[in-house]
């Protein structure tokens, strides 16, 4: 995925190869390149499909500063395995109208996708797509992290997430006893 | 490469992957985890819970049943935001936060000039200033409406009760709500009242009834889902939503031919409309609207705004109601969604989601509405 581009080309013709290309080059934090279906990123989000109608993608890599090269990577992933499978009717419907459909479950593929990822991978790949405007991969990535939470008491879930508990003994006790009905009864 | 925690997890994220979880006690247990999960959390609010005949709560619109410490041997008769209006049969009174467990006793309604406190035939709705501070001390207004006998405000600044508007003019309200820190009442004839009161001593007091609106355009036109060739009955409601006060009208029709009787037990819910009051120095009036600027509206005995939730199945648009007269065995029966777009009435619960089995009890339906 990562490619190496040979600077020197002169602004014009740049221009002009940019408009007639099928991909798009991003360039993550630490300087690495990848690229990308443009409709597909176009399609999936709201802000590169935004950079793309304006001409502010740079061949040379469209600076993306708040995404390292593990997420970018996996963002590209994403959008090029997007853009191969055959988008089933529901997804289409759901990316049209997300503010009145309700959220359709992940395809097979988008499952695995998420699922072969590390907890840190997967904290990076949400921000980036919160970050990018892609709904859709939200939707995705929110949905399994939710699955990673259900039916787990308050500890499996800071074990899950390696999460420092920060109350006090007090306050877990009075935590506990108003929201009995939350942590037995299930 | 991730340098931070999950507990660092932005707000808006925390919220969507809320949304993901459709079992409300998940959502609890996840604001729990720590603490900024738990005040980021608070951005997001919890669908409402229905309250069953037998004490349990029914949440809305995945049908989990939750259950909760609950005083024995009290009737829960109402409802305000997240506490329950309980009134136990020596005519005692509490408003009951079941999460929190912060009780407010109330005066005993027989020593406000409110008999037969079982009496299916006379309805209590408790109103607050504000849901976010609720104290032992809160100032409360009641209203109680006797079928037959009209209805009077009762101010309280528990445990007493300090004021009753029958004492200075017996204005009928069909329903009372706080809106810019005022008790409003609405009237009949399409009048709108401000019930001023003097907050400052000991024992507030009914300063003044004024009348603030009294017409309005279309208030006559039914809507499109109410039949023309049959009477209809009506059940207004008063509703907070987003800085407007707006007034619910509910319509009712009978399915039983040649029987008008003049109550609603053989009546069904067949639409609604909604008008805001609009108030101007000089003149007010009702305007009608036809959305709800993408928020939902759940009415009963008590009534509340909420941001609709797509994935929480609460539907923008939407007016959200229970049967809240008329006590039946049933407590989803004339309940469910109306959809201010299309006209439409639909269940309370998922399709997919079984009716729960009841076991007995004579709690009246209302939503409560969990803050955590």
């Amino acid at each position: 995925m990562e490619v190496d581009k040979g600077k020197g080309e002169a602004e014009e013709t740049r221009k002009v190869a940019e408009a007639d290309r099928d991909t798009v080059t991003l360039k993550s934090s630490d300087g690495k390149l990848f690229e990308v279906s443009k409709e597909a990123a176009a399609r999936l989000s709201t802000v590169l499909a935004g950079m793309i109608a304006g001409g502010s993608i740079d061949d040379n890599g469209t600076d993306l500063k708040q995404i390292g090269s593990e997420a970018l990577e996996n963002v590209v992933d994403y959008c090029n395995k997007h853009a191969n499978s055959i988008p089933s009717a529901a997804l289409i419907s759901s990316s049209i109208s997300f503010n009145t459909a309700p959220f359709k479950e992940p395809e097979e593929w988008e499952r695995k996708f998420v699922d072969r990822l590390s907890h840190d991978a997967l904290f990076d790949l949400v921000e980036a797509a919160n970050f990018l405007g892609m709904e859709r991969l939200l939707d995705v990535t929110c949905h399994k992290i939710s699955e990673m939470m259900k039916g787990k008491s308050p500890d499996q879930i800071r074990e899950v997430f390696n999460i420092k508990n920060d109350y006090t003994k007090e306050e877990l006790e009075e935590i506990r006893q108003e929201l009995a009905w939350a942590f037995y009864d299930d | 490469m991730a340098t931070l925690s999950w507990s660092d997890l932005p707000p808006d994220l925390l919220v969507l992957v809320l949304e993901c979880l459709p079992s409300l006690a998940d959502r609890v247990r996840l604001r729990t985890v720590c603490h900024p999960w738990r005040s980021n959390a608070r951005q997001h609010s919890l669908p409402p819970l229905l309250t069953l005949p037998d004490g349990t709560f029914l949440s809305i619109p995945d049908g989990e049943v939750i259950r909760m410490p609950v005083p024995k041997d009290a009737r829960c008769c109402g409802s305000v935001d997240s506490c329950l209006f309980l009134m136990e049969i020596d005519g005692g009174c509490s408003l009951v936060n079941p999460f929190s467990r912060v009780t407010v006793e109330l005066p005993k309604l027989g020593t406000v000039g409110c008999y037969n406190s079982f009496n299916v035939t006379s309805e209590h709705k408790p109103v607050i200033p504000s849901a976010l501070d609720l104290s032992p001390d809160s100032l409360v207004a009641m209203l109680i409406l006797h079928d037959r006998r009209g209805s009077k405000v009762c101010i309280c600044q528990p445990p007493i009760a300090t004021d009753m508007s029958s004492a200075r003019a017996s204005w009928p309200f069909d329903d009372i709500a706080f809106f810019n820190g005022k008790l409003h009442g609405l009237g009949d004839r399409n009048k709108l009242f401000v019930i001023d009161m003097d907050y400052e001593s000991d024992k507030p007091k009914i300063t003044s009834i004024r009348c603030i609106i009294s017409y309005g355009y279309g208030l006559r036109d039914l809507p499109q889902s109410v039949s023309r060739e049959k009477v209809h009955k009506k059940r207004e409601y008063l509703v907070e939503c987003c800085g407007r006060l707006l007034r619910v009208r509910r319509f009712f029709q009978s399915d039983h031919h040649g029987r008008t009787s003049r109550y609603l037990k053989h009546h069904n819910t067949v639409g609604f409309d909604v008008f805001e009051a609009g108030m101007s120095a000089n003149s007010g009036q009702w305007r009608k609207v036809n959305n709800l600027g993408g928020q939902a509206l759940f009415v009963g005995r008590r009534s509340k705004s909420l941001p609709a939730v797509e994935h929480n199945g609460i539907q923008r648009d939407c007016i959200y109601f229970l049967r809240d007269y008329c006590p039946t065995k049933d407590p989803l029966r004339d309940s469910g969604m109306y959809n201010m777009r299309t006209g439409m009435i639909t269940p309370l619960l998922s399709e997919t989601v079984a009716v729960p089995q009841l076991h007995g009890g004579n709690w009246c339906p209302t939503w409560i509405f969990p803050y955590y």
